[in-house]
């Protein structure tokens, strides 16, 4: 019997990544051409520059953290918006003259971060504020826990900007972030973390919102036309959700079959 | 600028094990599968070196409040490297010292566990604290959230099997809206990966920032 290239029950999902891929080229390209889709303003980045203003009218920092997920996993998506957002904080930081502290739980995110902060100091025109040591890694866990509490405590952030994949260390941010009376502006997709974001944050971001979000942000056109096609996609998985609910209601199977080819 | 130091050579180095790994998910070849499977597990041996990066950060944002003598800070500081090194030195010495080991696994089960246990105890009166917040019921998200929490409780609690309609409306609350709304945050999660890929396998994935430069 010959042997098939493909593994059986992904041609499907073969065919759909790449026209997938398709989809996102020619809209990244649309947006590189300057056709730039619009995207909904959120009030959480909206409130970013008035927690900077805050900061700096009582004289003291802004955390920004650009979540805890692993840029090599399925998080990477969640943590590139974080990424984003923590520029962005770190833009307005720098024009309002806040410092910025930054706590990381993965190694890999340490450049990345420093590269987002200093980056941000420098097209402000102050890399001279910028400093290594703004970015500190603590493993996650425990000493995370409580590396957060005692940051909060010393060093009394008038605000807190955490945007990205985060688990139940994100708990202790948000309360200690409070403790100290902080301006606290979250967001993740992550469900079960949600509740607790919309109860401790005064802005917060859900689901989507955090890769939109990022995109919002960036002044690259390459996330935006990105965000658009995949808003193409997921119209098409919408489509074929709900023909596959209504064929199955009545006993065909057609959808699924396709699904698993 | 030195040839290695090109740009385009990391954009190919991305691309192409992008491309590989992506592959191996949909080739039924047993030499292609092993030959990806072998170079995972070289991503996570030199991700394991990325370990250097944290204890170089630790080494200097700590050092430079000892050194500079940071008030209400260097000490703690001078505390953490100290517990680093130890920590450090007898992990090392464990495989091969029986002494570090049992010193090792002293350190382990009877200071960082206990210490674990502590930190995380605390989780539970900043979970109060969160909810207790919460009902402040500032907008309408915290409204919905408050409801359908009531809801998701009552659902646990002696008092449903007193009034039959809540363990009904409960579990409809729990297997159908938040399932759907779960599966749909997937979709989109998967989705952006989906575009993330494709961004990283172009170049064109730098967060925004070389875009300025």
């Amino acid at each position: 019997m010959k042997r098939k290239m493909i593994v059986p029950g992904r041609q499907f999902a073969l065919i759909f990544l790449l026209v997938s891929f398709a989809i996102v080229y020619y809209t990244i390209r649309k947006a590189q051409k300057g056709r730039v889709p619009k995207i909904r303003p959120f009030p959480a980045i909206e409130a970013i520059p008035e927690a900077v203003g805050r900061c700096a009218e009582m004289g003291r920092p802004i955390f920004a953290a650009p979540g805890m997920g692993e840029i090599e996993t399925a998080w990477a998506a969640e943590t590139i918006s974080g990424l984003n957002v923590v520029h962005y904080t770190a833009r307005h930081a720098a024009k309002a003259g806040v410092d910025v502290i930054s706590i990381v739980v993965r190694t890999p995110h340490i450049p990345l971060t420093q590269d987002a902060i200093r980056t941000a100091y420098l097209i402000e025109g102050t890399p001279e504020r910028y400093r290594d040591d703004m970015v500190r890694f603590v493993p996650y866990g425990m000493a995370y826990d409580v590396t957060i509490m005692g940051v909060a405590e010393r060093e009394r952030p008038a605000a807190s900007v955490i945007v990205g994949t985060y688990w139940h260390p994100a708990l202790y941010t948000i309360e200690a972030m409070n403790a100290v009376g902080a301006m606290n502006i979250g967001g993740t997709s992550r469900t079960v973390m949600t509740p607790f974001f919309i109860g401790g944050c005064d802005y917060f971001l859900m689901g989507e919102e955090v890769l939109a979000a990022g995109a919002y942000v960036s002044p690259d056109p390459v996330p935006k036309g990105s965000f658009e096609g995949q808003d193409i996609i997921k119209i098409v998985a919408g489509i074929l959700i709900i023909i596959g609910a209504i064929a199955v209601t009545f006993g065909s199977r057609i959808i699924e079959n396709i699904l698993r080819w | 600028m030195a040839w290695y130091r090109r740009p385009e050579i990391r954009i190919i180095i991305v691309a192409l094990t992008t491309i590989l790994v992506i592959t191996d998910f949909f080739i039924a070849v047993k030499t292609y599968n092993d030959f990806i499977k072998q170079l995972l597990v070289w991503s996570v041996i030199i991700s394991g070196f990325t370990i250097v990066l944290g204890a170089v950060n630790i080494g200097v944002v700590h050092g430079k409040h000892i050194i500079k003598k940071t008030p209400g800070q260097w000490y703690f500081s001078l505390w953490l490297i100290i517990c680093v090194i130890v920590t450090f030195i007898l992990a090392a010495g464990s495989e091969g010292i029986p002494a570090m080991k049992s010193a090792y696994d002293y350190l382990i089960n009877n200071i960082h566990t206990p210490l674990t246990s502590a930190a995380y105890g605390l989780i539970g009166f900043y979970f109060a604290s969160c909810i207790f917040r919460a009902f402040r019921g500032r907008n309408s998200y915290v409204a919905v959230f408050l409801l359908s929490g009531c809801l998701t409780l009552l659902l646990n609690a002696p008092v449903t099997e007193l009034v039959p309609f809540i363990p009904a409306v409960g579990n409809w609350v729990v297997a159908v809206p938040n399932v759907a709304g779960t599966r749909g945050i997937v979709i989109g999660a998967a989705v952006g990966i989906i575009a993330a890929g494709l961004r990283n396998i172009l170049g064109l994935e730098r967060g925004g920032l070389l875009a300025e430069e």
